[in-house]
């Protein structure tokens, strides 16, 4: 009954119905058919949210919503450009530098491709480079947002798993700095092969920090995020909150910008983007729930660890599955449904909870950017107004620094667990 | 209209839930680091915002049709066969909603007496918000599925 309950849901969401219907119809066509009392679906469905780590996950989402109209994104680019725009690259560098800088404040790449995006795309098109180069360098980019914290997958992922949230948030800044080293270099080497247009002479200093002191506020917004976490002054749930007063603030009084009709568009988007994330989440549960009831994790492990017990093994199959995984399902769905049943036995195996979190978060996130089910690539290529087709093959280079920062995840275990082992 | 006011009406309410979400948190931090006092209760009421905001929030979903879903094979296939699942789509949503509202109201019934341990939120309110999801949910899959019979089917 339990194998019918998967199957049933593969066959409705292949049919193009909403995640949370084809997760619920086989869940409580089992529950009622088998006999449970009908308190058990709501108790599941409600209790799922009745956790303080998710409160996280709205906040972070508000975060990156008024950052998109208060003004810092623009500041963040314009320091960025004054900072890195004469790389060879040039806009292509500014573009990757400003994602990571804007992922320090919002924990979703859908985020940074609809807000940031827009301004990059516009800004490289007007200088010179081709639609679907930018469209593909900010999609590529925008994948660092979910590993450098903070990062609602990290947190849906912690909730779910209960693993740290605060160790899988800190493991994830040496990974998206490599990332953004390697797409760093792509896109210097793209430039010098295709000669690309950048900046015509180097700022002086004092012109980078002319551009720098309006970014200030906004450059400061991760490091109070981190800062606060390492020291234990806040849990990930009110570091989001402090971030979310402090961008208020920065908009409002710094800034001036952001108005209360900003605010009210940016709160009415975040409850609609909540609500069809963490619905997701209150449905999975259930059928958590008859997974565990029906033992599918331990038939699971059993068949894993009957194949091999050899961690790095582990960590190619949890690869495979994750990367299969991503192109067909969004990283919610597929970090509530398949996270569950894959991690018992790679953990059992020894490899570190924390690792593991990465390991899998950074597959669903190279997801995006693959079909068919590529969130990024639809949102981008409807911003740049191209052809997915075109939008693919100028991505073609870029998945090698993604690839390349996979591998070293996950066979550098000391990549992902340096900075936690500080608090361990 | 109707509709569209409702729909106003919900986004304030959410609204407002999330700056409270927003708020209370903050205020532990406040009250821990710069007072030096407890906020008590202020964990259990922020996960009840949090399924307030969640369930309240989610008839705006359905209504927005911002449902997550993979569309790209259905969208592959014949017209006729698009119109088909996106009728069964809304019909079992309707379906599964309202087996959902009659679960909650059930478990409700069965709990009116209980209460959340530290600040006694009364167990139906609590629940409240998981009916008003499903309840609206339910009846905007009839809405929607009405509307696409007569004026044809957004698919």
């Amino acid at each position: 009954m339990g194998y019918a309950v998967i199957l049933g849901f593969v066959g409705l969401f292949i049919a193009g119905f909403p995640v949370v219907y084809a997760v619920l119809i086989p869940a409580v066509l089992y529950v009622l058919l088998e006999g449970f009392p009908l308190d058990l679906l709501a108790q599941r469905v409600t209790y799922a949210l009745d956790s303080f780590p998710l409160i996280a996950v709205p906040i972070f989402i508000f975060v990156g919503n008024l950052m998109n109209t208060s003004g810092i994104t623009d500041r963040i680019f314009r320091f960025a450009d004054a900072a890195v725009g004469r790389v060879p690259g040039g806009l292509a560098q500014v573009n990757i530098f400003s994602s990571l800088i804007f992922s320090g404040m919002s924990g979703a790449a859908l985020a940074d491709v609809g807000g940031l995006g827009r301004i990059e795309i516009k800004a490289m098109r007007e200088r010179g480079f081709s639609a679907p180069y930018a469209a593909s360098i900010t999609a590529s980019s925008a994948v660092v947002g979910p590993i450098f914290p903070p990062s609602i997958p990290l947190i849906v992922y912690g909730s779910v798993t209960s693993v740290s949230i605060i160790q899988l948030l800190l493991a994830g800044i040496v990974p998206a700095l490599i990332c953004v080293a390697l797409l760093m270099t792509t896109a210097a080497i793209l430039a010098i092969r295709h000669n690309h247009p950048r900046s015509a002479k180097w700022l002086s200093p004092r012109a980078v920090l002319c551009a720098m002191v309006p970014a200030l506020p906004a450059l400061f917004a991760p490091v109070l995020l981190v800062a606060g976490m390492l020291s234990g002054l806040f849990t990930p749930t009110e570091a989001a909150s402090v971030t979310a007063i402090y961008i208020l603030f920065v908009g409002t009084v710094v800034y001036r910008e952001m108005t209360w009709r900003h605010i009210a568009e940016a709160a009415n988007q975040t409850v609609r983007n909540t609500s069809a994330i963490l619905v997701i989440v209150a449905a999975a549960m259930l059928f958590g729930w008859i997974l565990a009831v029906e033992q599918i994790p331990q038939d699971f492990a059993r068949f894993v660890l009957g194949v091999t017990t050899e961690p790095w093994v582990l960590l190619l199959i949890v690869n495979l599955i994750m990367l299969i995984a991503g192109m067909f399902l969004d990283s919610t769905t597929a970090t509530l449904l398949i996270v569950p049943i894959v991690a018992p036995p790679v953990v059992a195996a020894g490899v570190d909870p924390v690792h593991l979190g990465i390991v899998v978060i950074f597959n669903l996130m190279i997801g995006l950017l693959t079909p068919p089910m590529g969130l990024s690539l639809f949102l981008i290529a409807d911003i740049a107004g191209i052809q997915m087709r075109a939008l693919l093959k100028a991505l073609l280079p870029f998945y090698l620094p993604l690839i390349a920062t996979l591998a070293m995840i996950t066979f550098l275990e000391d990549v992902t667990l340096w900075i936690p082992g500080f608090i361990r | 209209m109707r509709s569209l006011s409702l729909t106003a009406v919900i986004g304030a309410v959410t609204s407002a839930i999330l700056m409270a979400l927003v708020l209370v948190p903050f205020g532990q931090v406040f009250f821990r680091g710069a007072l030096g006092l407890p906020f008590i209760g202020a964990e259990e009421f922020s996960r009840f915002l949090l399924i307030c905001l969640v369930f309240v929030g989610y008839p705006l979903v359905v209504a927005a049709d911002e449902n997550i879903a993979m569309k790209e094979v259905r969208n592959a296939l014949p017209p006729t066969a698009q119109r088909v699942l996106w009728a069964l789509s809304h019909t079992l949503g309707a379906a599964v909603a309202s087996v959902m509202c009659i679960a909650t109201a059930v478990t409700i019934s069965r709990n009116l007496n209980n209460a959340t341990p530290t600040l006694n939120i009364p167990f139906w309110i609590f629940l409240s918000a998981t009916l008003t999801a499903f309840a609206g949910a339910a009846v905007l899959h009839v809405v929607l599925l009405l509307r696409g019979c007569r004026r044809g089917p957004q698919v």
